[in-house]
């Protein structure tokens, strides 16, 4: 079987949509392989580490995109903007529920993303980025949206600004409070993650 | 913490993405499919009316045009039929010469 479209190839995601809607099998999995990666990875970052959590909120919101496909209006939304907008909403709403629950479990704990047990600057690595996870899931929920999305998802301003529906302005005013807020929470734990004072730094 | 030890720890975080598992890529794509599936019935068209029953509509329908045609073929038959026999069959209504619809009221009708 020849695939006609796949992760890689040039159709955009809006066409694909519109090839989905009409029957395309191709289509499918086409968007499948496209979103559904960038939308998990998301929602890892955004719900603290917890990988359970973001499966569900990934295929809820691909289930939602499937559904609007019919209805999908080209040029009006990106595709992966409509979706990042979902997860966002999902992962908030998931992350209000556990608050009210007042309890946050073992599991939910936030953990290395790359687990592999590993020596030396692999080990290193991993305890950073858990201790960056503990660090973003302690900011507010928008300055943890912008700064992952810009700084981890590698969008731009104006995406992002799409995204959560605010102007560029005040996208970058979160990403910059989000970011120094970052750094304050990780200043305490600099030696432990094998940073340097900065009093040393050149 | 140095900005640019931040800048490399977030862009240590943006190369070690999480990566779908196959099980979830796999209900993902089922609800694709599943989905797509749903999608020609719901969109199915009407279907198509014929152009004699877009005319029975226009006459208000099955049960108004029977009752249109049955006139239609009396009022033929009774315009076919001899007009004796037409006095046969109306004979009854159309033999009273005159008809004293008030009576009563002859006395204000005299002169003087």
């Amino acid at each position: 079987m020849t695939m006609a479209y796949d992760a890689d190839s040039d159709t955009s995601d809006e066409a694909l949509m519109v090839l989905y809607a009409n029957g395309d099998r191709h289509a499918a999995l086409a968007l499948t392989q496209r979103i559904t990666p960038r939308i998990l990875a998301y929602a890892v970052r955004m719900l603290g580490g917890d990988r359970a959590e973001a499966e569900d909120v990934v295929q809820e919101t691909m289930l939602r995109l499937w559904r609007v496909a019919r209805d999908w209006r080209q040029g009006e939304t990106k595709v992966t903007t409509w979706a990042y907008r979902v997860a966002t909403n999902l992962c908030i709403d998931r992350q209000r529920s556990v608050r009210r629950k007042g309890q946050v479990g073992l599991d939910a704990a936030p953990e290395p993303v790359d687990g592999a047990p590993s020596p030396d600057g692999r080990l290193q690595d991993a305890r950073r980025l858990a201790a960056l996870e503990a660090a973003l899931a302690g900011l507010p929920d928008r300055q943890r949206q912008a700064v992952v999305l810009r700084h981890i998802e590698g969008l731009s301003n104006p995406e992002i600004a799409a995204v959560m529906e605010i102007g560029v302005e005040a996208v970058e005013s979160l990403t910059a409070r989000g970011k120094r807020a970052l750094s304050n929470a990780l200043a305490g734990q600099k030696s432990a993650l094998g940073y340097e004072d900065d009093r040393d730094a050149g | 913490m140095r900005d640019r030890d931040l800048d490399d720890l977030l862009d240590m975080a943006a190369r070690t993405r999480p990566k779908p598992s196959p099980g979830l890529m796999d209900r993902v794509l089922a609800d694709a499919l599943g989905e797509q599936v749903l999608a020609p019935v719901m969109m199915q068209d009407a279907p198509r009316v014929g152009w004699l029953a877009r005319l029975a509509q226009a006459f208000g329908g099955g049960p108004v045009l029977a009752g249109v045609c049955s006139f239609l073929i009396v009022g033929l038959v009774v315009g076919y039929l001899d007009p004796a026999t037409v006095d046969y069959l109306t004979g009854g209504v159309a033999s009273a010469e005159t008809v004293d619809l008030f009576p009563s009221t002859d006395f204000l009708m005299t002169e003087g």
